[in-house]
């Protein structure tokens, strides 16, 4: 009797649990859908705000760009098309959005993008290394696309970006230059190499150069190896610095060097080494 | 090229509580709260408390745990932060819900040497040598004013391995270990520049719960007898008690959490809190702060058939959020909590989200569940205008906001704290658990202490405690006592093993894993 009434009464709950999950369920789904059923006028017009489309793809960008380097994110975010706005739907999340991306310290249009509503343009930055962007360039390409919309264009909220990195052939001499001020125990040279204060993997690095004074030679660069300088690599700077960081291995002693150097400015510079 | 551009009950919880019965087990204040998240616990929100600080009034402390139910024994590597998780801290300071505030966290862990285990000797400082597994973080601070890298190369406090990583004389105990480990972790307290101090690392997770009650039929102890399905017998309970007024067991005794632990100042500095031109000595003056943590991920991960390292990349997603405690695991649908996760309280009300809170599912199961202490004239009916005690916790109107005019909050779920109130330090005893509801004011829901019985607070605050001609007659709560909102509790008043410190960051040291205890004991 006992069984029977307990899995009588736990029915009972079940029953009732569906029940109301049911009327919760059916509600939320009509709350829910409304934001995505709003037309596109009035998804622009529910923050109060309206687009301020340009004559002209390149002026919306030269005007977009003018206010991110003034950091006026609230200008921008009046430059940003239908579907930028459905992203960011307010400048707090747009300024959110800016501050993953280097700041912006001058731009100059270049051409058209390979698009016909596509402008290329070349913007400078301030060379740096930061763990929340990763590598912010002296200067990289941007490809901004624009919508016409609202009598006017406006701008994709994401441009694609290429940097511009230093020429290949300086990555080895750049390891060369850190090994011999390290080798040196030359500490204002080593910090002219270097890009960072603390080399990711060995971090004591230098000061066994300096104590050894191993005699090395730089082999041909190319991109970092998979293992340990990736991970780390990867964990202080995102994935995107596989692309721009570039590995040199220094043999000749007990075991071979890899050294990690990274694009800061028009110069390369150590990172990371690793046995 | 870098392509930055977008790629393209059975929520049976109890009242208040805790709990969505037809998730899987959400435990704790947000432990595993949604279907995503309970897949990727290093990016899980479990807790966040908000709280003016004791010690020193000019400082709120904000304290954000992740990564939920960590046994202490967890080697080799021991619960961490992740690599490829953003952790975030957002304040408003404006009277909306928009993030003007954000403090963000990123992690990094390298491993030193090429050994199986956690450390090689004893570990006598953050990131020693000894130790194998060594992590450190950034901070970055986001507001009006632009971005700012506020610090970099932190050490994390490391794990509490036990006895011989943390040596306290040829006679160690827990006790003498504890303290051994805790002489290593505050190590890891760093002052910030332009104000404030900050932690982060492993520590005993303050919450306490019934989840084993709570997941039974919401069966709460105390009141077992009254339930659909009464208590089937004598029990013993798996901490020797039985059940009865006290007789709650702590399903996260043992067990530990990560804590993001940040004081900041109150006031207009570099890392102050205070909106410009603000001094916070009213409500009206900005005293009124709302905090919700949060953790993202890149939108795009890529594993490596190598078994190399996975790359993450393209813009940051939010996969969890925690403002006021239990909202999204007693309160949201099922088929929606991963949305709300995923979504910004500023949107609370667009999403629906406001509309949950205001008609909370658990209520109306209580006639149900208890039909001889619930019935349809003592349980309130939700809604906006039925439920206006959820309105003023929503709008911060219980904590001194106006409803309108300067000082007044927008609805949302966002943990606020009166920060012209003095404050008041949490009883690790259990002496003034019940913050607001024993007219304590330094307690919920003017901020959260890591010592207040949320579990209790909010079963009796949504069952009506603080309506009018429900839990609330007479103007008081005390004066609806027969309501029988007050007779709602879990049965635990404390954490036993929490080990709450007096100072910053207050959460105790991690319990260590050669000493852990066994399930539903205390530790010896």
């Amino acid at each position: 009797m006992r069984k029977h009434r307990s899995l009588s009464t736990a029915a009972v709950v079940v029953t009732a649990l569906l029940a109301l999950g049911a009327c919760s369920s059916s509600d939320k789904s009509a709350a829910s859908k409304a934001p995505d059923a709003t037309p596109t006028g009035a998804a622009v017009a529910m923050n109060g705000v309206l687009p301020t489309p340009k004559t002209t793809v390149r002026d919306a960008v030269t005007a977009l760009l003018t206010a991110e380097q003034q950091g006026d994110h609230a200008a921008s975010f009046l430059l940003i098309d239908d579907a930028g706005r459905a992203d960011y739907p307010d400048v707090l999340r747009w300024r959110d959005r800016r501050n993953e991306l280097p700041a912006i310290t001058g731009f100059r249009i270049v051409g058209n993008g390979k698009a016909a509503n596509s402008v290329d343009v070349l913007v400078d930055h301030a060379p740096a290394l930061d763990p929340f962007i990763g590598l912010s360039p002296a200067q990289e390409h941007q490809i901004w696309v624009g919508q016409r919309e609202h009598g006017g264009w406006l701008l994709d909220a994401d441009a694609t970006s290429d940097p511009v990195l230093p020429a290949e052939s300086g990555v080895a001499p750049a390891a060369m230059a850190w090994l011999q001020a390290a080798k040196a125990c030359d500490a204002n040279a080593v910090n002219a190499t270097q890009g960072v204060t603390q080399l990711l993997g060995v971090g004591n690095a230098v000061d066994q150069l300096c104590a050894a004074k191993p005699v090395l030679n730089a082999g041909k660069p190319g991109p970092v190896k998979a293992g340990a300088a990736t991970q780390q690599l990867v964990a202080q700077y995102n994935a995107d610095a596989v692309g721009w960081a570039r590995s040199v291995t220094l043999t000749g002693g007990t075991q071979p060097i890899d050294v990690l150097l990274a694009p800061i400015g028009d110069s390369w510079r150590v990172i990371g080494v690793f046995s | 090229m870098i392509k930055r551009k977008t790629l393209a009950a059975l929520t049976l919880a109890s009242t208040l509580g805790m709990v969505g019965l037809n998730a899987a087990p959400s435990l704790a204040s947000s432990h595993r709260d949604a279907p995503g998240i309970s897949q990727d616990p290093e990016a899980d929100n479990t807790d966040l408390y908000l709280f003016r600080d004791p010690v020193d009034p000019t400082k709120v402390d904000i304290i954000a745990n992740y990564i939920g139910l960590e046994s202490p024994a967890g080697g080799p590597l021991f619960g961490n932060f992740a690599d490829d998780v953003e952790y975030r801290i957002v304040i408003n300071n404006s009277g909306g819900a928009g993030d003007d505030i954000v403090y963000k966290f990123r992690f990094k862990t390298t491993i030193n040497a090429p050994l199986p285990i956690y450390n090689s000797g004893p570990i006598t400082k953050p990131n020693d040598s000894s130790q194998v597994v060594q992590t450190t973080y950034s901070i970055e601070r986001d507001d009006a004013t632009g971005k700012r890298l506020v610090a970099s190369d932190v050490p994390v406090a490391p794990a509490n391995a036990g006895p011989r990583t943390y040596p306290s004389g040829s006679s160690p105990t827990p006790a003498s270990e504890l303290a051994a480990y805790e002489a290593v972790a505050t190590q890891a307290i760093k002052t910030l520049p332009g104000g404030g101090k900050v932690f982060a690392g492993p520590r005993k997770d303050a919450f306490f719960v019934d989840l084993g009650s709570i997941f039974d039929l919401i069966a709460l102890r105390p009141i077992q007898s009254a339930h659909l399905i009464p208590n089937p017998g004598s029990v013993t309970n798996s901490n020797g008690g039985t059940n009865g007024a006290n007789g709650g067991v702590d399903g996260v005794l043992g067990k530990n959490v990560h804590s993001i632990a940040l004081q900041l100042p109150i006031d207009n500095s570099a890392n102050g809190v205070l909106a410009a031109g603000k001094g916070g000595t009213s409500a009206a003056d900005g005293a009124i702060i709302g905090v919700y943590a949060s953790a993202a991920r890149q939108r795009v991960k890529v594993l490596d058939t190598a078994g190399g390292v996975p790359r993450a990349s393209g813009r940051w997603v939010q996969v969890s959020r925690l403002g006021l405690p239990l909202i999204n695991e007693v309160l949201v649908p099922l088929d929606q909590k991963d949305k709300w996760n995923a979504t910004e309280p500023e949107d609370d009300g667009a999403n629906g989200f406001l509309g949950d809170i205001l008609d909370p599912l658990p209520i109306k199961l209580l006639p149900t569940l208890y039909p001889t202490v619930f019935n349809s004239s003592n349980t309130p009916p939700g809604g906006a205008a039925n439920r206006p005690d959820i309105v003023a916790l929503a709008t911060g109107q219980l904590i001194g906001a106006p409803a309108s005019g300067a000082g007044s909050q927008a609805p949302a779920d966002l943990l606020r704290v009166n920060l012209s109130v003095a404050p008041v330090a949490g009883d690790p005893t259990g002496g003034n658990r019940l913050g607001a509801l024993q007219g304590d004011s330094g307690g919920f829901p003017n901020g959260r202490r890591l010592t207040d019985d949320i579990v209790d607070i909010e079963l009796q605050v949504l069952a009506g405690a603080l309506l009018p001609g429900y839990g609330q007659n007479s103007g008081s709560y005390t004066g609806g006592a027969a309501h029988p909102s007050h007779v709602l509790t879990q049965g635990i008043h404390n954490s036993a093993d929490a080990g709450l410190k007096a100072v910053f960051p207050y959460m105790g040291p991690p319990l260590s894993g050669y000493y852990q205890p066994l399930p539903g004991s205390a530790p010896k």
